[in-house]
């Protein structure tokens, strides 16, 4: 209380100091540093040890550690660690990434990179490198403060902005990471990381595209690689070459696409799974599917499966080969368009190239291999595993167009898939082909929509499978239906236009007729025969040479056959009450075939054309039935030595023309002859007369003389067949009509023409008289000799022959018949024409009555005149050589020559008859002297030399006769002598001679 | 000995300097009415409370970057020190002896002295009175020199201003630098140097 002591006192006051509000100034400012110092610790960073291998450029206290860009640490130490291998990097990392440290997570260092993808880490040419990190978003793995770097940047972090997909693919290809992703050639992102995935054995690529692009990846976008160059090449359609970008081509790439053929779904969310797919094609083909194929389809991975020549898929992989069942499964991936078509009732089949005779069919695919073709369906259920036809399976009945079956009993070339044509026009195809029983194939056939109408219920169906040559006499044809068809076959069919034909129904059923011959035959017969030996399908009809008809089948009852037959329409006259049918075989013998025909194209059917009402069934007969009188047409007999080659059937020709046919051939009542029956039809038999020749013209006649070779024969035809035929010598002769008319039947068309009289001549010199001899007159053949009768040895013979019609004349009284021959010889060839032919027979007209016997001369007559140039006989004591045909000379030049050399009748002079021609007649006048020129006057003199004179060197091998006329000219014209003398030798004065003597003009 | 004014009961106004006879603790200018002490009140607790204030805020005015140099998106934050080092580093020693000596002796040199006054005042030191008053005005002159550094730095962040490729911000530690500053202005300028010699007058008396 020492105050209370001072109070009175003037007590010191001193205040006691107060605490200064200005305290509060260091307290705030100490809370503050407090609180910094509290959110310093708070907020200290997390040390991290990183190791890496290099670490060029990393600073201290500068290189960050970032995440998205944004720094979240820095690194604080680097040193060595203690084996020199690596660094040891000491990094402050924000304290808020503490418990992203986990040993999930990476960190890697960014340096710029330089590659085809573009330049990566630009940034850090500027900025300096840096170290990224990966935090373990997830906070999967254990707190760790521990980590190896990465060597380089790990897959896209997923927690970057964008869209992270994931590509399953078989192999890489040349896609690394980095390379582009491009939508329609715009790069969108990059593939961010590759992988294998062992758990399914697939390539996992990883692939990041841009936020701003990321709705452009819908969940069913189709993937594909789109490295390097993609070439599509084909016949239809050219070389189609297909890039992605530069960079894509020789790095690789990805591209990928809406899915054409369906809604695009929503886009994508990442972690999405898209699969890869090798190309564009298969990538198109997003349906997966499965097929089991047959053992030997030939079908290989990258095989195509087409609709109409559309790809629609292809093959991708064969999952199972089992060699038991025979299958391989494939897996396929088809185009999404045709998913709906998928169903059970789709069918497919496999398409190969088919190289056979008859060409190449889906060439296309001998180009491209086999590839499979698809049926779509709309019925049935979805499915996605379907068996592979290995061929085009039979459409069903819904499918558009005509089903219809035809009964076939073999093949021939039918395959599935062979055409059916109408007018050459394929109009569908062989669908399928069934067995039913080992006789009979159903050919299942389809005609297309708008073909149906075609096909009628009289519709023939034939197969045109192959050639068809049909060799006759007139040419040859042949007949294919197309190329193709010859190829690989087909089938052909032709509707009558009726009115009554229905319209046809799936189904149906129609016979496959074997040609288009036997299609044409639709005319129904039916023949019955006790035994069908020698018929069998297709065994012809034949009518007059003319095949009309054949065999389509033949049923077997008990006791009989049926032989249905078809015939051309046009014949329909021949199905009458009385007409007969029978069966001709060949007949094979030493003479020869009797029916080349028949021998060539086996037994056939021949017709008699008959009367009556219409009948379809006959009975058939087994040999030719006799002929009756009253059948309609000329009945006529023809009379022949030989039968050989006839055989009823054949044709009987007129001019070529068809006009009849043989009935029979049958040998006469005494056996000398052959008597054969034809019949001309009603229509020609104006045509017979009662001179009407008839001759065979089977066979081919060949005469040949030196000037010519004649090949006769009127038809080939015939030559074949057989056949015979007339001609009418004397036209418009009276048409015959009395039936049963004997005519001879000559062996040759030439001997029916010489046949104009029948004459024997009796030779009593039988050296070179021979049948075939000639008759000649002037070298004109006007006849033959066509058999030679040896009567007697030393009496001779007598040779019978025909003179033609112009011969006729010959066979009279006074005509002298003489076997000349060919003579060679120093004086003249005379006949060398018929030193080949061995002579022939001359004749010298003679007049008076019709004569046919006749006595050869032994040798020729001396022609003493001919009809035209003036005729002299000259008188000589011997003949010399002058011989017949030596020349007359006047002044050297020939104006006549010598006819004719006889004796005089009273034998003391020679007669040489010699004709001058017409234009040099006035040369001759009474006074005008002959003389023989033969040989040649030597004259020898001593001082004149030696002289040879001749008149030609012509007479002077031959010898002839020359003549001169004198100068002057009597005005009274004195008639010629009737026999002028033949001087032996000239005068020199007649040489002199030298009137002027007017010819007349040549 | 001398006596000062307060012992002969004077006290000068410190707006006219008039000096009016003191009669109370507090009073008026008897010229121009201005109320005032013979000395400062709680001079001491003042100075000693902004002393330590800015004691307190120069940790943190050297912990925390000055300015952040950001340049092609690299950001680069220095402290005053890691400036000085770096321009050390990179060979401009003036600067960085200018920067060292205006940035960090400068204001570390006010609050120790300001501190040594203080303690001066109370425990009566044996500097001269000389010294010590030589000592307030190097204190007090040299302390608005320390706002160089705040200067620099606000200059450079307004004129480096080039967008991306470099850019500078004044950062945290710049305020802290400048509160600093300020707190060492105001210990400076609530400091009554009269003290000094009061208490040398004391001691004298103390001596006799």
């Amino acid at each position: 209380m020492s105050n209370k002591q001072h109070h009175p006192l003037d007590a010191i006051i001193s205040s006691k100091e107060s605490v200064s509000a200005v305290w509060l100034v260091p307290i705030i400012a100490l809370l503050f540093g407090a609180w910094l110092i509290v959110k310093a610790v708070y907020e200290r960073g997390v040390y991290i040890t990183v190791q890496f291998n290099q670490a060029s450029g990393i600073v201290v206290g500068k290189t960050e550690v970032r995440y998205k860009g944004l720094p979240i640490g820095v690194v604080k130490q680097v040193e060595v660690t203690d084996d020199l291998q690596s660094l040891l990097v000491q990094i402050e990392m924000v304290a808020s990434s503490e418990e992203l440290l986990t040993d999930n997570t990476t960190f890697w260092y960014v340096t710029a990179d330089v590659s085809f993808q573009g330049v990566t880490g630009l940034d850090t040419l500027i900025s300096g490198s840096y170290i990224n990190v990966q935090p373990d978003l997830e906070h999967r793995g254990n707190p760790s403060r521990f980590f190896v770097a990465l060597n380089e940047a790990p897959e896209l972090d997923k927690s970057t902005p964008g869209l992270h997909i994931t590509l399953k693919t078989n192999t890489l290809g040349s896609i690394n990471t980095n390379s582009p992703v491009s939508f329609k050639q715009i790069p969108v992102g990059h593939v961010s990381g590759v992988q294998y995935n062992v758990d399914d054995a697939t390539v996992d690529i990883s692939v990041f595209i841009k936020p701003e692009h990321a709705y452009l990846v819908k969940e069913n976008s189709i993937f594909w690689n789109a490295s390097g160059f993609e070439f599509t090449g084909s016949l239809t359609s050219g070389i189609n070459v297909k890039t992605e970008s530069v960079g894509s081509i020789i790095s690789g790439g990805v591209a990928f696409d809406d899915p054409k053929f369906s809604t695009p779904l929503p886009s994508a969310k990442s972690g999405h799974e898209f699969t890869l797919h090798p190309d564009f094609q298969t990538a198109e083909m997003g349906h997966e599917i499965t097929l089991m194929l047959d053992w030997d389809t030939g079908i290989d991975k990258g095989a195509l499966i087409e609709y109409q020549g559309l790809t629609l898929g292809v093959i991708e992989s064969f999952s199972k080969i089992d060699p038991t069942s025979r299958k391989i499964t494939a897996i396929a991936k088809v185009s999404p368009r045709v998913v709906p078509y998928l169903t059970s009732d789709s069918q497919f089949y496999t398409v190969t190239p088919e190289l056979d005779l008859g060409g190449v069919t889906n060439l296309r695919t001998l180009l491209k291999g086999s590839h499979l073709s698809l049926r779509p369906s709309l019925k049935g259920e979805p499915q996605t595993q379907f068996n592979v036809y290995a061929h085009k399976p039979a459409y069903d009945y819904d499918e558009p167009g005509l089903h219809i079956m035809l009964t076939a009993s073999n093949v021939e070339s039918l395959k599935i898939g062979t055409h059916i044509y109408y007018k050459k026009q394929p109009v569908g195809t062989v669908q399928a082909i069934e067995n039913k029983t080992s006789e009979q194939v159903i050919v299942h056939i389809h005609i297309k929509e708008q073909y149906k109408q075609y096909v009628k219920s009289n519709t023939r169906f034939w197969n045109t499978s192959g050639v068809k040559i049909k060799a006759g006499i007139q040419g040859v044809d042949v007949k294919a239906h197309s190329l193709q068809s010859i190829l690989s076959g087909g089938i052909a069919f032709d509707t009558q236009e009726t009115v009554n034909a229905k319209s046809v129904n799936n189904g149906d059923l129609f016979p496959l007729l074997s040609s288009r011959k036997i299609a044409k035959q639709s005319l129904p017969l039916t023949l019955l025969v006790a035994d069908a030996k020698g018929i069998k399908r297709s065994t012809r009809i034949i009518h007059r040479g003319n095949v009309i008809g054949s065999v389509h089948a033949i049923k077997h009852k008990q006791d009989h056959h049926e032989v249905v037959v078809g015939l051309l329409p046009e014949f329909d006259y021949l199905l009458k009450e009385s007409t007969k049918f029978w069966l001709v075989d060949p007949r094979l013998t030493l003479s020869g075939v009797t029916d080349t025909n028949a021998f060539f194209g086996g037994s056939y059917i021949a017709v008699l054309a008959g009367k009556g009402a219409f009948k379809q069934r006959f009975h058939m007969y087994q040999k030719p039935p006799a002929k009756e009188l009253h059948a309609s047409g000329l009945q006529l007999t023809l009379m022949s030595d030989n039968g050989a080659s006839l055989v009823p059937g054949s044709p009987v020709t007129y001019k070529g023309i068809s006009v009849g046919q043989i009935d029979s051939v049958d040998l006469s009542n005494n056996g000398d002859s052959t008597l054969i029956t034809i019949t001309i039809d009603e229509e020609n038999q104006h045509l017979v007369n009662q001179f009407s020749r008839f001759y065979v013209s089977s066979g081919i006649s060949l005469t040949t003389d030196l000037t010519s070779v004649s090949l006769q024969a009127e038809s080939v035809e015939t030559i074949l067949r057989g056949g015979i035929s007339f001609y009418n010598p004397e036209e418009g002769a009276t048409p015959l009509t009395k039936e049963g008319e004997k005519f001879t039947l000559f062996s040759s068309r030439h001997k029916a023409k010489i046949a104009g009289q029948a004459i024997s001549i009796k030779f009593t010199n039988i050296a070179g008289i021979k049948a075939g001899l000639s008759i000649k007159f002037h070298q004109q053949i006007i006849g033959s000799i066509s058999y030679v009768d040896f009567i007697n040895q030393e009496q001779g013979a007598v040779a019978y022959g025909y003179l033609t019609d112009y011969g006729k004349r010959f066979a009279v009284e006074g005509s002298k018949f003489y076997f000349d021959e060919a003579s060679i010889g120093l004086t003249g060839n005379k006949h060398i024409s018929s030193a080949l032919q061995g002579g022939f027979i001359g004749v010298s007209p003679g007049k008076g009555k019709a004569k046919t016997h006749f006595i050869a001369a032994n040798s020729a007559p001396a022609t003493k005149a001919l009809p035209y140039g003036l005729n002299l006989t000259l008188a000589a004591n011997s003949l010399g050589s002058i011989r017949v045909g030596n020349p007359v000379l006047y002044k050297q030049v020939a104006v006549g020559s010598v006819i004719g050399i006889d004796l005089a009748d009273n034998a003391d002079k020679v007669n040489i008859y010699i004709n001058i021609s017409d234009r040099y007649t006035p040369l001759v006048t009474a006074e005008s002297k002959f003389w023989n020129t033969s040989g040649f006057s030597l004259e020898a003199g001593l001082f004149s030399g030696v002289n040879v004179e001749s008149e030609s060197l012509e007479s002077l091998m031959s010898g002839g006769v020359a003549f001169a006329t004198p100068n002057q000219m009597s005005t009274e014209q004195m008639t010629l002598p009737a026999v002028f003398k033949l001087y032996q030798s000239v005068e020199p004065e007649w040489q002199t001679w030298s009137p002027k003597i007017p010819l007349a003009s040549q | 000995m001398t006596r000062t004014a307060l012992s002969n009961g004077l006290g000068c106004c410190p707006r006219c300097q008039k000096i009016n006879k003191m009669q109370s603790e507090k009073q008026q200018c008897s010229r121009c009415a201005h109320w005032f002490y013979s000395r400062k009140p709680n001079s001491l607790q003042h100075t000693l409370a902004w002393t330590v204030t800015s004691l307190v805020l120069f940790i943190p005015a050297n912990i925390y970057p000055m300015m952040t140099l950001h340049t092609f998106g690299k950001t680069e934050a220095s402290t005053i020190l890691q400036g000085i080092a770096t321009f050390i580093q990179t060979g401009h020693y003036p600067i960085a002896f200018i920067i060292f000596i205006a940035s960090f002796i400068i204001p570390l040199g006010k609050i120790i002295g300001l501190f040594f006054l203080v303690y001066h005042v109370k425990h009566r030191s044996n500097m001269s009175l000389k010294r010590q008053s030589h000592l307030f005005h190097i204190v007090e002159n040299i302390g608005p020199w320390s706002m160089l550094d705040v200067f620099v730095v606000v200059v450079m962040a307004s004129v480096v201003n080039l967008g991306f490729i470099s850019n500078i911000e004044v950062s945290l530690g710049a305020s802290y630098f400048a509160l600093m500053v300020i707190a060492t202005l105001m210990a400076a300028h609530s400091f009554d140097s009269r003290l000094l010699w009061d208490n040398n007058n004391n001691k004298e008396q103390t001596h006799e």
